[in-house]
């Protein structure tokens, strides 16, 4: 007898699945493979880079909750990583709570943090909330420089390196694999919480709170609840980071940095999971490339590039974001999603 | 866990995780050793963020001196490859650059802003690599944490104690009413503990603090408030624009700078600060642990003359890079044929007594039990015609 043409799903646990079909699982998780396998063969230095990309990955999911998913812009998610930060610190050095417990700890009372800085959207949104939340990076900012005996100041907290149950992960290679498995944890998870009745609700807000809430969304549960899980990644993303770096102090943790997130997912792509993801990456990489192309291969043409080159970087990397945001409004995972269309029907063009 | 593993298709997790596990067994740990004939010294100033108008001058001043040995054949036959980057001031990029010269297998590293030396010193001690910054604040000297980290000259600390000293030597028998203007940051505060301290220490008040960031363009409302206070000094550490906007503020709303002394450390005293604040800055004193590139008699400057024939001048920043060299290339030199590693220098560092760098700074000298390389600080006042801070007095050495 002949076969169907084409998918059949012939359960409800298949509809539901993250992969549609064999082949994609089959390549994702092949890709998954390459990724972990990596981590054996690379330097120190692309080490560090990939740990910073899998943070900025859980920050970015996190903030892509408050603002792609729910509309509500934040400039406060600096702060929050910093919260996640101290919150690890404190708790591993001062409470001897061992990491593998401090981690969801540091994570759950920046949620609750969070959730408390979420309240006046209630009442605001637009750009009177993101005053709030600015409103918010600073005063944790301030409270983190100023309450010396809980944070140590401008001096410096200093964490001691992760350890699960007796193995340190005390370098990069290790901490890569650490960083790496939250990271997949983090984006299952975050897809998902878009795709449950949670993520619809969130969307609808963005879309149309009026509307949703005439249709019986709860506006208050569901934008604190934004908060709270962005809050939550955020502080996943600073307790991971902060027994990376052995020492942290406040001016890690300021303005740029929640700028430096919302450039992340607007580049990436507002309100899809892997455009958070597409835009951690290309943000954390690209001014490590411009630094090494400008600096390393301008030097044969230009000796004194060093001096010039900095404002050229700085330069090229507004450009760059500008000219993307000019060409893809709609970030990366639009044209990652063109491109899959493309490939999809090919050679047919429709 | 079901719906999230996606079952039957959640499978597909485990290859990835078994990945993961077996690759956790193979640890490839760096070392920094120098090759035969290259020895490699990393930096990351700030050549583009609010610090650059000193960072530039300051990574010029290292490059100088290496440059300057190399032409003399180097250090025991070795050259010294000096791998520079822009940190611009970014904590996230320090470290980066921080992490990929470790790469490269420098045996020393330069560091830049207060909050990012603090990181990177903590990670040069876990991987025995030298540092030394252009921030030279006692903290980074602090053995316990940072035991790889150097200061090589004397530091914020003895700035300060000198010009407090100087002020109480002009007022003898009177108890002074200090105010401290600094900036909301690392540098800043890491300063205004010091002024605190010593204030403190020596009886006199402390009647006012006040918030002046490097990148403000207006301070009249900080000067409206010291002018309340009837303050005798103001000590402020403080970066040349910015002080020449304090000072251009004071006089603006009528404070006697006469009467009221204003103190500013080394990043806030340079050719920069006379040009953007003109008479304003005429009373200011400022507090130096170097020579200037003017005190040409100097044997230590002559020899930055002689690196630089072309050069009608240069700023009080590239005296600090070179001097910042200078030291490291003496640990180097006193290596001998011994492996050069991060650990050797170290200990070559610390073997260093009353080593004379003719004039650049104070003699200087380390230990096992202290990394603080200097003691002597020099007090300069602004020379408006020749546009540059002259020296008022010698190497004082506060107690």
């Amino acid at each position: 007898m002949g076969e169907f043409c084409g998918d059949t799903i012939e359960s409800y646990i298949r509809d539901e699945s993250v992969f549609k079909t064999k082949t994609i699982t089959i390549c994702v998780t092949i890709l998954g493979c390459c990724v972990a396998l990596m981590g054996l063969g690379v330097n120190q230095y692309m080490l560090h880079l990939l740990v910073s990309i899998g943070i900025a990955i859980i920050g970015a999911i996190g903030l892509s909750f408050i603002t792609g998913f729910t509309g509500m812009i934040s400039l406060g998610h600096g702060a929050f990583i910093g919260v996640g930060a101290y919150s690890m610190a404190i708790l591993t050095d001062r409470l001897g709570i061992p990491f593998i417990i401090a981690l969801p700890l540091s994570a759950l009372i920046t949620a609750g943090i969070g959730m408390f800085f979420g309240l006046p959207s209630m009442r605001i949104k637009g750009l009177y909330l993101l005053m709030a939340t600015i409103a918010a990076q600073v005063i944790i900012t301030f409270l983190m420089i100023h309450c010396q005996s809980l944070t140590m100041g401008l001096n410096g907290y200093p964490v001691k390196p992760a350890s699960i149950f007796g193995f340190e992960f005390d370098t990069e290679r290790k901490y890569f694999y650490l960083i790496y498995a939250v990271t997949l944890i983090c984006i299952l998870a975050a897809k998902n919480v878009a795709r449950s009745r949670h993520g619809r609700a969130f969307v609808a807000i963005r879309d149309q709170d009026i509307a949703a809430d005439v249709i019986g969304v709860n506006l208050f549960k569901y934008k604190t609840l934004a908060f709270a899980i962005g809050s939550f990644y955020a502080g996943l993303a600073g307790a991971l980071w902060a027994p990376y770096l052995s020492l942290i102090t406040p001016e890690a943790f300021s303005l740029d940095l929640s700028i430096g997130y919302l450039a992340m997912i607007v580049v990436g792509g507002l309100g899809s999971i892997m455009g958070a993801i597409y835009g951690a990456i290309f943000m954390t990489l690209l001014p490590e490339f411009l630094k090494i192309l400008m600096e390393e291969h301008l030097r044969g043409f230009i000796p004194d590039a060093i001096r010039s080159v900095p404002h050229i970087k700085n330069i090229l990397f507004g450009l760059i974001i500008i000219t993307f945001l000019i060409f893809e409004p709609h970030g990366l995972a639009e044209i990652h999603r063109r491109i899959k269309k493309y490939f999809k029907l090919w050679p047919f063009p429709y | 866990m079901e719906r999230l593993l996606n079952r039957p298709s959640g499978i597909w997790l485990w290859p990835i995780f078994l990945s993961m596990a077996a690759a956790l067994v193979f640890t490839l740990p760096g070392s920094a050793v120098a090759s035969d004939k290259v020895i490699k010294i990393g930096s990351c100033p700030d050549l583009s963020g609010p610090t650059s108008e000193v960072g530039k001058p300051f990574s010029s001043g290292v490059r100088g001196y290496f440059d300057y040995i190399n032409s003399k054949g180097g250090i025991n036959g070795r050259k010294i490859e000096y791998l520079e980057t822009d940190g611009s001031y970014n904590i996230p990029q320090e470290t980066a650059a921080f992490k990929r010269f470790v790469m490269d297998g420098i045996v020393a590293f330069i560091g830049w802003s207060g909050g990012g030396h603090l990181q990177i010193a903590q990670m040069a001690s876990a991987k025995k690599i030298v540092v030394l910054g252009a921030s030279i604040s006692d903290v980074f000297a602090n053995i316990q944490t940072s035991p790889y980290s150097f200061i090589h000259c004397a530091s914020y600390d003895q700035v300060w104690r000198a010009m407090i000293d100087h002020a109480m030597n002009k007022n003898p028998g009177k108890k002074l009413k200090a105010v401290i203007i600094y900036p909301d940051n690392g540098y800043g505060h890491q300063n205004a503990d010091t002024c605190r301290k010593y204030l403190k220490e020596k009886g006199l008040e402390l009647v006012g603090e006040e918030i002046v960031g490097f990148k403000d363009i207006d301070a009249t409302a900080q000067m409206l408030k010291i002018q309340r206070l009837n303050a005798d000094i103001a000590l402020c550490p403080q970066v040349e624009p910015s002080i020449a906007v304090i000072m251009r503020d004071a006089k603006k709303v009528g404070i006697d700078t006469k009467k009221l002394q204003f103190y500013v450390n080394l990043q806030g005293m340079g050719p920069v600060g006379i040009k953007l604040g003109g008479k304003n800055v005429e009373d200011l004193i400022g507090g130096s642990p170097f020579s200037a590139w003017e005190e040409k008699d100097l044997p230590g400057i002559k020899m930055i003359h002689q690196a630089n024939p072309d050069k009608k001048a240069l700023l009080p920043w590239y005296v600090h890079g070179w001097a910042a060299a200078l030291v490291i290339s003496e640990g180097l030199r006193r290596l001998g044929d011994k492996e050069v590693t991060g650990e050797n220098l170290k200990k070559s560092l610390e073997s260093i007594k009353d080593f004379d760098t003719g004039g650049v700074t104070s003699p200087i000298s380390f230990s096992p039990e202290n990394h603080i390389g200097g003691r002597g600080v020099k007090l300069y006042r602004p020379n408006l015609q020749a546009g540059y801070f002259e020296a008022m007095t010698d190497f004082i050495y506060p107690k």
